[in-house]
């Protein structure tokens, strides 16, 4: 299936949160090495949810992960105990988040937060720890002198720096300990369009040099298409496509996809109507049984409404979950 | 802004407080009804006993002159002497203060060490026994009077059981249980506010960056969160030792400590216009002192807030 | 009063200035995109801004955070009275209204925000959020019910939801209230301040439908918001480019997306991912998405000229002499630039 070595492999991941809400259902994933793998969904189809299980984050209980694999360079993580887990973070998988003004520790300077990662996972001297610190700055850019240079930056709060300072902050803390995975959620949904094109290309950038995997977690299609080289649609818990760029977008097979890309608003489509969705995301606590987009999918048929379409192979490295792909055009 | 500036800025605050308090306290005298002079002078009084005493006090002399003299003399911290002993008020104050200086802080200390590491571990371990007890702690605490936990004290450890001396005062154990019974009504509201303080940190999203950094559980709860858990709770603790150090009346009454709030107290039943006075703009100064002090711990503690 | 005007709104000079050291502070626009001191703390949110709003049109008003495109639409309707100049809807200069009659005036022209939530009070069932509007326009009770009937039916919920409460409804549907409520007074003219902003995309696609039937059947006329270049050339007649508190560019949609002029423009539209790549002249466009002149900036607070200077990748040293003003270059088309240079040779390589 495609090519490039797996790195990430997610197997019938099922979890569910108390009291019945199935956030994330029997969901399949793979993510290449030094692959920028765009994850799409909208609110609540589970994206959060199944990279924070990734990471080993999600607070139990509520949730609870009922069956599946999350497989990392040959090792289950899913089987690991507390501290082997701990390691992993930051270390060898980390993670940027959506707002960095709400996560960092705001009575802490910036340099410090990301110097303690350092020396807890290398035993780094406070030192060497610092050096890294500046280099790592160096390489997002924030050690140019318009931005008062990497030591200013070094003992700044982060409400001294702007949004993207601090962006650039933290994904200098991701990829700090040389990650093999580096999971961005939303990084650039905070910022504004002029912001989130250089953060995009600093993150394309970034890969491009140090070689890591990277989970884009995105709502945004056109985000996704310019920066990923795969990309999965994740609906209502499930993966329901996934393939490689230029064929998903060129040639979507799974109808959520299909219409989700016709949705956009487009310019060069003035004065036609937009093509919709009716009806709304099904909340995880209601789910519609086989197909979950069976409700809302203008292709639906009989079987639609009580088999779950299994994620299956159409092209090569092309997979969609649709019990009809291929034959609705 | 720099912390020095932000210092400067705070300290002008603390003089224009006590400048205004002054001000108030100044006018409010006067305008009570109710002349000091023939107060103190007494019934029986003719009408040049009273001019002596006012020419005196010098409140024979127009309202400006009065003020200006009034405001030299807090300046230079000299409130005039006593309307009844005729001892300089300043020199009253400052014999009774470390005795309130001494309750108070022990006080506070008690309260805070009971109530943080108590509050910080409910906070981690929701509703675990430890927090249950402290849950309930807390409630004795709030809903029991400190003057009643006093006489409870004194009856426990200095009637059935002789470890601590009844009434007076002297060397240290002279304020263990004063302070106990001051210090326990402080924990229970520290307390509370602690754990809520806590476990709203904990629940803040760069607390999951820094588990997601791979940090260790101690490092998350007492590096990250205890850090800015803790500003609050300085914040309250501060203006709780400031009311503390305007004198601890009913305390002080219990365990017959000659401290601040006594002297006060006797000062207001004695109609001792000057003694008030001072005590007044005196209180006014500690409360803010400390007030300063509180805000320079904070803004060190959270550098965000000297931005305004 | 008015005979029929040609312009639905027509805004001139409006400035809205915030007092800095004012007691009742307004609430200010912080970002760095947006800061404009004038002094004594004073902060001047927008900026002797004009523009002109054709009935039965969409005007779109584009701008990152901070740059004062949410003050203009609260002092257009007078919810914050702007600091100087005029805002005339239908032929009527609100500056001349009494309270009560400029009370009157606002069921003509409602506002939607961003945020649902805020909009509609989470006790009150949508019959009762739609009940208060009407009952204020004197519909007597029986003729009620057979309205809030017709709007729910207009913005697509079903009529069997009305005795709901906001919390059982989805982000979309809140909007799709909050649009009914506003066309419950029969407004002419709305200002749609990122409307769809919160939305997830399927759901967006609902809502820019709906309104824009809501337009045609209304004959309405819209002010549309938006931080998304992408979003208001796809539905807006006229686009304005806002920077700063000041509009840097205007003119007709096709205008602005095929012969974008002013440099931030530019920026703005090669922001929109995917956009870069349908460009043929790439070298020359990332000059105006990353490139920056070499020079001295110039700090904020002592800036004089034109305000895009420490951005702008071809800015000379007379951009520093004045702030540009708005000026003719094509039909209906006006940019706010001084470098006669660049925009010769931008209209020259256009044709």
């Amino acid at each position: 299936m495609g090519e490039g070595e797996i790195l990430l492999h997610i197997q019938d991941l099922d979890i569910t949160f108390e009291p019945g809400a199935h956030a994330v259902r029997f969901l399949e994933l793979d993510i290449r090495k030094s692959e920028i793998h765009g994850l799409v969904g909208e609110s609540g189809s589970g994206k959060s949810v199944t990279s924070t299980a990734v990471i080993g984050l999600l607070p139990s209980p509520p949730a609870k992960i009922s069956s599946g694999k999350i497989i990392f360079k040959g090792r289950d993580l899913l089987k690991l105990g507390k501290e082997e887990m701990r390691k992993i973070r930051g270390r060898e998988i980390a993670m940027v988040f959506q707002e960095p003004s709400k996560y960092f520790n705001p009575s802490m300077k910036v340099g410090e937060q990301i110097r303690e990662m350092l020396s807890l996972h290398f035993g780094m001297s406070r030192k060497s720890a610092v050096e890294r610190v500046l280099e790592l700055f160096n390489l997002t850019g924030l050690g140019k002198s318009n931005f008062g240079g990497g030591r200013r930056i070094l003992n700044s709060y982060p409400h001294e720096l702007s949004g993207g300072m601090k962006q650039r902050a933290m994904i200098a803390m991701g990829i700090a300990c040389s990650p093999s995975l580096l999971i961005a959620d939303e990084p650039t949904t905070a910022l504004d369009v002029t912001l989130q094109m250089q953060i995009l290309d600093l993150i394309h950038d970034l890969q491009n040099r140090l070689k890591m995997s990277i989970l884009f977690i995105s709502h945004d299609l056109n985000v996704v298409k310019h920066i990923a080289n795969r990309v999965s649609v994740i609906y209502a818990g499930k993966i329901v496509e996934s393939a490689a760029k230029g064929t998903i977008f060129k040639n979507p097979m799974h109808p959520y996809t299909k219409l989700l890309l016709l949705s956009i608003p487009d310019p060069e489509k003035r004065g036609t109507p937009l093509k919709t969705i009716p009806g709304t995301v099904p909340d995880a606590e209601s789910i519609p049984s086989g197909c979950a987009f069976h409700t809302r999918c203008p292709y639906v048929r009989k079987i639609c409404e009580k088999e779950i379409p299994a994620l299956k192979e159409y092209e090569n490295g092309h997979t969609t979950a649709c019990h009809f792909a291929g034959e609705t055009e | 802004m720099p912390l020095i500036i932000f210092i400067i800025k705070r300290f002008f605050r603390l003089i224009l407080t006590v400048l205004l308090v002054s001000t108030i306290i100044f006018f409010v005298i006067r305008v009570i009804p109710g002349d000091p002079a023939a107060v103190i002078a007494g019934i029986d009084a003719t009408q040049a006993d009273v001019a002596a005493i006012r020419a005196q006090l010098g409140t024979d002399k127009p309202i400006s002159v009065q003020y200006i003299h009034w405001l030299r003399s807090v300046a230079l911290f000299d409130f005039g002497n006593s309307m009844i002993t005729g001892e300089p008020v300043t020199k009253q104050i400052l014999k009774r203060f470390p005795i309130t200086l001494t309750l108070a802080t022990l006080g506070i200390l008690m309260g805070m060490l009971i109530a943080i590491p108590l509050g910080v571990i409910s906070a981690v371990k929701r509703w675990s026994p430890v927090d249950y007890f402290g849950m309930l702690l807390s409630q004795i605490g709030m809903a029991v009077p400190s003057f009643w936990l006093g006489i409870i004290l004194l009856l426990l450890f200095a009637v059935k059981i002789h470890i601590f001396p009844l009434f007076g005062s002297g060397g240290i154990k002279y304020y263990i249980l004063p302070s106990l019974s001051l210090g326990l009504a402080r924990a229970a509201v520290i307390l509370r506010l602690t754990r809520a303080s806590m476990v709203e940190e904990l629940s803040k999203e760069y607390i999951i960056t820094a588990r997601a950094k791979g940090l260790t559980e101690r490092l998350v709860k007492y590096k990250h969160a205890l850090k800015n858990a803790l500003i609050p709770v300085i914040t309250v603790s501060g203006i709780q030792f400031g009311y503390m150090l305007g004198g601890a009346i009913i305390i002080e009454q219990v365990f017959s400590l000659p401290g601040l709030g006594r002297l006060f107290l006797t000062g207001i039943y004695q109609r001792d216009f000057t003694l008030i006075q001072g005590g007044v703009v005196f209180i006014a100064f500690v409360f803010s002192l400390i007030n300063f002090l509180v805000d320079i711990l904070y803004s060190v503690l959270n550098p965000k807030i000297r931005v305004g | 009063m008015s005979k029929s005007v040609d312009s639905a709104l027509e805004v001139k000079n409006l400035t809205k200035v915030f007092h800095g050291h004012s007691f009742f502070r307004g609430k200010q626009e912080t970002s760095a995109a947006g800061k404009k001191e004038t002094g004594d703390g004073d902060f001047t949110a927008v900026d002797r801004v004009s523009f002109t709003v054709k009935h039965n049109t969409i005007f779109g008003l584009v701008g990152e955070s901070g740059c004062g495109k949410t003050t203009l639409a609260r002092s257009i309707l007078f919810l914050d009275p702007p600091t100087s100049g005029d805002v005339i809807i239908d032929g009527t200069n609100l500056k001349n209204l009494t309270h009560r009659n400029l009370r009157l005036f606002r069921k003509r022209m409602q506002i939607i925000f961003q945020d649902p939530n805020s909009a509609l009070n989470p006790k009150l069932s949508i019959k009762r959020s739609l009940e208060e509007g009407l009952r204020n326009q004197k519909y007597s009770s029986g003729k009620i019910t057979g309205r809030i009937d017709r709007l729910l039916d207009l913005v697509g919920i079903p009529v069997s939801c009305k005795n709901k409460y906001p919390h059982e409804f989805s982000g979309g549907q809140k909007q799709r209230m909050v649009i009914a409520r506003a066309l419950s007074l029969e407004p002419e003219f709305l200002v749609l301040d990122e409307p769809v902003s919160n939305l997830d995309v399927s759901i967006q696609a609902q809502i820019i439908n709906l309104l824009m039937d809501l337009k045609k059947q209304f004959s309405l006329t819209y002010l549309f918001i938006s931080h998304d270049l992408n979003l208001v050339s796809y539905l807006s007649d006229e686009v304005a480019v806002m920077y700063r508190g000041r509009i840097v560019e205007q003119g007709p949609v096709l205008a602005i997306m095929e012969n974008p002029l002013h440099p931030y423009t530019k920026k703005l539209l090669l922001s929109i991912p995917g956009n870069i790549e349908k460009i043929k002249n790439r070298e020359n466009a990332e000059i105006f998405l990353t490139g920056k002149k070499p020079g001295k900036d110039v700090e904020l607070f002592s800036l004089t000229g034109c305000s895009y200077y420490n951005e702008c990748p071809v800015r000379e040293d007379f951009c520093l002499k004045e702030e540009p003003s708005l000026r003719i270059v094509g039909i209906g088309h006006l940019i706010a630039c001084s470098n006669d240079k660049y925009l010769k040779n931008q209209l020259l390589y256009k044709s």
